[in-house]
């Protein structure tokens, strides 16, 4: 009987640390899992940061406003066009950004959780493919100031005369793991006020 | 016999809850690392942003063009720096040290608020750590950004939830 008492509680007791030892097992994955997601986003944002900053601070680099060549082509709160020699063969390319709804599989014709940024170097030839350099954006936020820190109001603008007038952008991301799109297992927030050189 | 089963069966799942509560902690305490890290970039981009926006501004009011200062003597006295009567907020900010003393806050939706605060004093090229009690051509911005979740160390090994990001700008 004794004997008997003992193999069950043996083996209760055995289950017992098994059960533990894989919900363990499973947390150290989750968290593993998480930690990696977390970090990757943190490199996600750090590159596009990288990226934007390249780009902006070049805003109106060798665009020359004695041909209405204005650094500016269009403004608004999520799409920003400008000219800029960026890769610094005399002649100012038109560059654009603009934040996109992603094609998600299954989720048509349903508000995406999250945004894309895309980047288009226009430099008159055929090739202009928009190349992807953000996604997981749940919040972004282009505002613009005039030369003595003013911020405009109206955009897209109507009127040139409003676009000449920015000195300074301020651009605010935040992005997110799109993973899991129920999760959010990391995110990232950055913000930066730029003032390009040649404005 | 059957007594002493018993104990070590006692002992193996009390080593083995001591494992494991050791192991939780572990696992939390790696959470908080991630946490406190994203939000000091956060912080760091937040200061980083606000200092670019204050030297976009003028070196002082009177630098402001089309005026210039021929000597140090022409600038702001250091008792004096601060925004002018009528400046009340960044949009009428025309110079630097209109920004002393100045404070915002930033809200995230990870974070909650980011407060910042700023400084803005006068250092000579020989220290630029201490402020100068006359006008030089120098002036120092420190940009402190607190917020519960940030985790840096002071220079006594204190935690504290805050972080200070500090330009020199020189008059030119």
């Amino acid at each position: 009987m004794n004997v008997l008492l003992d193999i069950t509680v043996s083996t209760f007791v055995a289950g017992l640390i098994i059960l533990t030892i894989v919900g363990l097992n499973g947390v150290i994955s989750d968290v593993a899992f998480q930690t990696t997601t977390s970090v990757a986003v943190q490199q996600d944002i750090s590159d596009l940061a990288r990226i934007i900053e390249f780009d902006f601070y070049k805003i109106g680099y060798s665009a020359d406003p004695a041909f209405d060549d204005l650094a500016f082509l269009y403004a608004d709160s999520a799409r920003l066009g400008f000219r800029s020699d960026i890769d610094r063969d005399s002649t100012a390319e038109r560059i654009w950004y603009s934040l996109e709804d992603p094609e998600i599989e299954g989720l048509e014709g349903e508000a995406p959780p999250y945004k894309q940024l895309y980047r288009t170097v226009d430099d008159d030839e055929d090739d202009d493919i928009p190349e992807l350099i953000g996604t997981g954006i749940v919040e972004f936020n282009l505002q613009y100031f005039n030369g003595v820190g003013v911020q405009l109001t109206g955009f897209p603008p109507t009127d040139p005369g409003t676009l000449a007038s920015i000195r300074s952008i301020r651009i605010q991301v935040k992005l997110q793991s799109v993973i899991l799109p129920d999760t959010v297992l990391g995110a990232s927030y950055w913000e930066k006020y730029i003032s390009p050189k040649n404005l | 016999m059957g007594g002493s089963q018993t104990f070590m069966t006692i002992g193996a799942l009390m080593l083995l809850s001591s494992l494991i509560l050791s192991l939780n902690n572990a696992i939390l305490g790696r959470d908080l690392v991630n946490y406190e890290s994203e939000a000091t970039l956060t912080a760091i981009a937040i200061g980083q942003s606000l200092l670019e926006e204050v030297r976009t501004r003028a070196f002082d009011e009177n630098t402001v063009p089309p005026n210039r200062a021929s000597s140090p003597a022409d600038l702001t006295y250091p008792d004096y720096v601060g925004h002018e009567d009528g400046e009340e907020g960044t949009e009428d900010f025309d110079d630097i040290d209109d920004y002393d003393g100045f404070r915002r806050s930033v809200t995230t939706t990870r974070f909650g608020d980011f407060i910042q605060a700023v400084r803005v004093y006068y250092v000579r090229n020989t220290n630029l750590a201490d402020s100068s009690n006359f006008p030089t051509y120098l002036k120092r911005i420190d940009v402190e950004v607190s917020n519960s979740y940030v985790v840096s160390t002071s220079y006594v090994g204190t935690p504290i939830n805050r972080i200070t990001l500090s330009t020199v700008i020189a008059y030119r």
